[in-house]
């Protein structure tokens, strides 16, 4: 491509940059220096005081350190079972509620979602009350079935799973009213045609459904990655980041490394490497589903 | 009205029960010339946002906090020097086991206002209940006596305590029952090899878990929260622990609130200690007020003035009344008629203060770092002496980090 | 199947009242005096119900101006964000120009930072700009949001490209098409959008208390917390309770407000003409 061609083509979608410009200003002012400054900082040693240009030394440093691949694990695995799980979920209510009638749909929706807006200091002190082991709302129900109580936030697995109960209660009702929206914009004439075909439940589901809902599932799917791999709060105030460091994420060590430990450099390396894994994740979600869209 | 002629900062602590307007108005009344700029913070908040200030070289002028996170600020060199500008009577008139915490090799980087003391508690309202109110400790509490107070509310489906492990603050509460067996944080103010893991800490620790397995605390403790520590005994459930003596005066509260339904009658009694140990100390947490290093002279003068004004004696009065603290002034004696305060004030004068390291540096790491080796500890993934030799390790890595 | 879509019924209800049951119990928890909410066996309606948790709350502090504040920097966040995304959106979706896929990127990885790692910098900036302690400076971030410019693109992705095109033979301008062609059938995007950034801004917490100092720019989210913690153990849990409610309450109505254009859904699944 001739350089002539490309002023040619700038010049010729030159609306579509003034489509763009409100964000990219934004993106300016308050991204884009944010953005250099965690990737600068990852190769000095900084704190409150001073900052030391050492290279490439902090990266070596991290690697080394046992609590990066500690909470590299960690965040993994919330990832890989939070994502499918919270996707099926929400996927699966959406297309139950899709049957019922438009005030029941509105009822589930609103029970969904309200959730997410309590989220918080408060809703968490809720949740801590209902995972105690000794007089917790969760052990006393099991109690009631004769089942031995459960340490949820005392033991490694327990904890995990009560975090990632709590997320799924605050994340899933969005998803829902997302999905929904998107099974609601399928004309029925195309069911109607496929049943004509013969078609069962399931083939309706896999033929017609999930393809066309793949923009959206792209859309979760990505988003979904880069949220949960981000969950801090939830942690933080349930767990800590324990039982002893069974819970620590990557967003977790680096609120302790930049907060509480004023490790600025440290923290700003595992913020890059938490960049480049979720942007190649995302990346490819992006491509190989998009791909799928070509029918 | 005068143009004001210096405008200085001021950080507080936002609480429920003192309004730092107090301290601005009062002292515009003074010095009309001088504005203040205050901002109430909520107190999990101000070390995050002090932190961001200084991190992009701005910072309050002065700061009201706990010495926890004040000796952050100090040891990093952002306080400017308080040495020499109280006068002899006003430096006579703090409690030095107060005011040396507020000193860094010998500077005053700070003006106590009031402490936090934790002293053991026991409900004897359930002592009562079960039939040995009349032999309740008084000041001196073996452990022996401990363990048939333990065992005897334990028939009755109380806890005799309660440990905790998931804490984001708190430390002082679980190091009070290492107290009871001698082994404390450090010795001899050497803050860079903690003595937890000392022969008397893995005791102490040992102790506390064989407590659970015997079902006189409650198991889960990887779990438990500070507020969940705090909340057994509020609730009845638990009898003795280490607190505050201050909760003996909410009692009424406590009912009032539905926590527990009746009026408990909570008493401070000595720290527990096993055979061949000496009375505990007890450990206590000062407040107070810090001025950041200033340029400009009269700023800086200014807010000295006004720091020296917020912790004088009066302002002291009506702040420790409001939160239920004593006041590093000899002179301010507040309840006075209080027997949990008397008792408690008498047991630091006889066994003297226990040292948490509060403004050494890295105070906050090092509490960080107790818990997820008491976690281990307690979940039975370490023996206690290996939890323990853990935690001094990562204290020997926290100092050689700098 | 119509027994798996009954029995999914009855599990899904089950869900919705689990789900439901926190965000009852904080509800409840502020009609009560503090103790009564944490009890077990719990008491599932309010025991001694009383309003004197909001009273006590509306008579002490300056509620009435942090609703004020959160109400106006929702307006301001709701309509930057929405408007801003909806044209991004739209560029992406649906033109093509040089530099495309990078800047998509570009602007989506700027959700891949932690916030913990943005908000120095992003502190700075504020400072240096002369806005700290002021309503935009805790609205202004939040607007140029790049997941809302991301669903907005997946949404007009789909949109039929012929009416567009019908449009511009006709000679329309292309904010012309914008706005009266492009705009009106993405009605369910806007809703979504308006949602999502309502909620945002109304539950954030972390930024507007670094960047706020005094009541003039605090925000509701700020105040509860201000009020709820007592510098140690035992807070006041009736007034923190019923301050989470009140930041809540807002959030429900709005979404029972909105919720209805969610049920008609558009093209938002490949779907031309």
């Amino acid at each position: 491509m001739t350089r002539g061609n490309l002023f040619h083509r700038i010049w010729k979608e030159r609306s579509a940059y003034f489509f763009i410009l409100p964000t990219l200003i934004g993106f300016l002012f308050f991204s884009l220096k944010p953005l250099i400054e965690g990737i600068r900082l990852s190769f000095y040693e900084a704190n409150l005081r001073q900052q030391v240009f050492i290279g490439l030394d902090n990266y070596s440093k991290v690697f080394q350190d046992p609590f990066f691949w500690l909470s590299l694990k960690n965040t993994f695995l919330f990832v890989v079972v939070l994502v499918p799980l919270i996707l099926f979920i929400s996927l699966f209510i959406a297309l139950v509620i899709s049957k019922l009638s438009s005030f029941w749909q509105s009822f589930f929706k609103g029970a969904f979602y309200l959730p997410a807006v309590s989220a918080g200091v408060v809703m968490s002190l809720v949740w801590l009350w209902i995972f105690n082991s000794t007089y917790g709302l969760f052990n006393y129900i099991l109690s009631i079935f004769h089942i031995l109580p459960i340490t949820w936030l005392g033991d490694d697995n327990p904890a995990r799973v009560a975090i990632i109960i709590v997320v799924i209660s605050w994340v899933v009702g969005m998803k829902i009213i997302l999905y929904s929206s998107a099974l609601a914009a399928i004309p029925k004439s195309i069911y109607e045609a496929s049943e004509i075909d013969g078609a069962n439940s399931w083939q309706k589901f896999w033929n017609i459904t999930w393809p066309l809902i793949t923009p959206m599932t792209i859309f979760l799917l990505v988003t979904l990655t880069i949220g949960i791999s981000q969950i801090w709060e939830a942690i933080f105030l349930l767990t800590g980041g324990g039982p002893h460091y069974a819970t620590t994420s990557l967003v977790l060590r680096i609120y302790q490394l930049g907060f509480l430990y004023f490790r600025f450099g440290e923290a700003s390396v595992y913020a890059v490497v938490l960049l480049m894994i979720v942007f190649t994740i995302a990346f490819f979600q992006f491509r190989y589903l998009n791909k799928k869209l070509e029918f | 009205m005068a143009k004001p002629r210096v405008e200085i900062t001021f950080w507080g602590e936002a609480s429920v029960q003192f309004q730092n307007s107090i301290f601005t108005e009062g002292y515009k009344k003074l010095h009309p010339e001088v504005k203040i700029n205050l901002e109430e913070i909520p107190s999990q908040n101000i070390r995050e946002k002090v932190m961001i200030a200084l991190a992009t070289g701005n910072s309050p002028d002065v700061l009201g906090d706990y010495i926890g996170r004040l000796g952050n600020w100090a040891n990093q060199g952002f306080l400017a020097s308080l040495s020499g500008t109280l006068s002899v009577e006003d430096e006579k008139d703090f409690m030095s086991s107060v005011l040396n915490q507020f000193k860094i090799d010998g500077e005053l980087f700070g003006y106590p206002m009031r402490y936090w003391v934790i002293s053991y508690m026991v409900n004897k309202s359930i002592l009562d209940k079960v039939g040995i109110g009349d032999i309740y400790p008084g000041t001196d509490f073996p452990l022996k006596d401990w363990m048939i107070i333990a065992k005897k509310v334990k028939e009755l489906g109380y806890f005799a305590t309660c440990f905790f492990a998931n804490g984001r603050s708190g430390d002082y509460w679980m190091l009070t029952n290492f107290l009871i067996f001698g082994a404390n944080l450090w010795e001899n103010g050497n803050y860079k090899e903690t003595t937890l893991n000392s022969g008397k800490g893995v005791m102490a620790l040992e102790w506390m878990i064989d407590m659970v397995k015997g079902g006189y605390a409650p198991s889960g403790v990887a779990g438990i929260t500070d507020g969940d520590y705090l909340n057994f005994m509020n609730t009845g459930r638990s009898v003795m622990q280490g607190r505050t003596p201050g909760t003996a005066l909410a009692t009424e509260t406590l009912f009032d609130n539905g926590l527990l339904d009746y009026i408990p009658d909570f008493r401070v009694v000595g720290t527990p200690h096993a055979s061949g140990i000496l009375n505990p100390p007890l450990f206590i947490g000062p407040s107070g007020y810090v001025v950041f290093k200033e340029d400009d002279t009269e700023k800086l003068k200014t807010s000295i003035d006004f720091a020296k004004f917020v912790t004088s004696k009066e302002n002291s009065k009506k702040v420790c009344e409001a939160y239920q603290q004593l006041s590093a002034r000899y002179s301010v004696r507040l309840f006075e008629d209080q027997k949990c305060f008397l008792v408690a004030q008498k047991l630091i004068s006889e066994n003297g203060v226990g040292d948490l390291g509060l403004s050494s540096p890295h105070y906050l790491e090092v509490r960080d770092a107790q818990f997820p080796e008491l976690q281990a500890a307690f979940m039975g993934k370490k023996t206690p002496q290996q939890a323990l030799d853990d935690f001094a390790k990562k204290i020997r890595n926290i100092w050689k980090e700098k | 199947m119509k027994l798996l879509f009954y029995f999914s019924l009855i599990v899904l209800i089950f869900l919705a009242i689990s789900l439901l049951f926190p965000l009852y119990w904080m509800f409840k928890g502020s009609f009560e005096m503090m103790g009564f909410a944490m009890k077990i066996p719990p008491f599932f309606l309010p025991h001694n119900p009383t309003i004197q948790n909001y009273v006590n709350i509306f008579i002490q502090y300056p509620v009435i101006r942090w609703i004020l504040n959160s109400s106006i920097v929702a307006i301001f966040t709701v309509g930057m964000s929405v408007v801003f995304s909806c044209m991004a959106g739209y560029a992406f979706g649906k033109k093509d120009f040089p530099g495309k896929n990078i800047l998509f990127w570009l602007l989506l990885s700027t959700m891949m930072i932690p916030f913990h790692i943005t908000l120095i910098p992003l502190f700075a900036t504020m400072k240096s700009l002369g806005l700290y302690d002021t309503l935009p400076a805790v609205f202004l971030p939040s607007a140029c949001n790049a997941g809302g410019m991301f669903l907005a693109r997946q949404y007009m992705s789909t949109l039929p490209s012929d009416i567009l095109d019908a449009a511009r033979m006709d000679g329309a301008g292309e904010f012309k098409i914008f706005t009266l062609i492009v705009i009106p059938i993405s009605k369910p995007l806007v809703a979504a959008l308006s949602i999502f950034a309502f909620v945002g801004s109304w539950e954030n917490f972390l930024w507007p208390l670094i960047i706020s100092g005094s009541n003039s720019s605090r925000t509701l989210t700020v105040g509860v917390a201000t009020i709820s913690c007592a510098g140690g153990a035992m807070i006041d849990l009736g007034i923190a309770m019923s301050g989470a409610s009140l930041v809540a309450l807002p959030l429900i109505i709005f979404f029972f407000m909105f919720q209805k254009y969610f049920t008609k859904g558009i093209t938002l699944g490949g779907i031309k003409g």
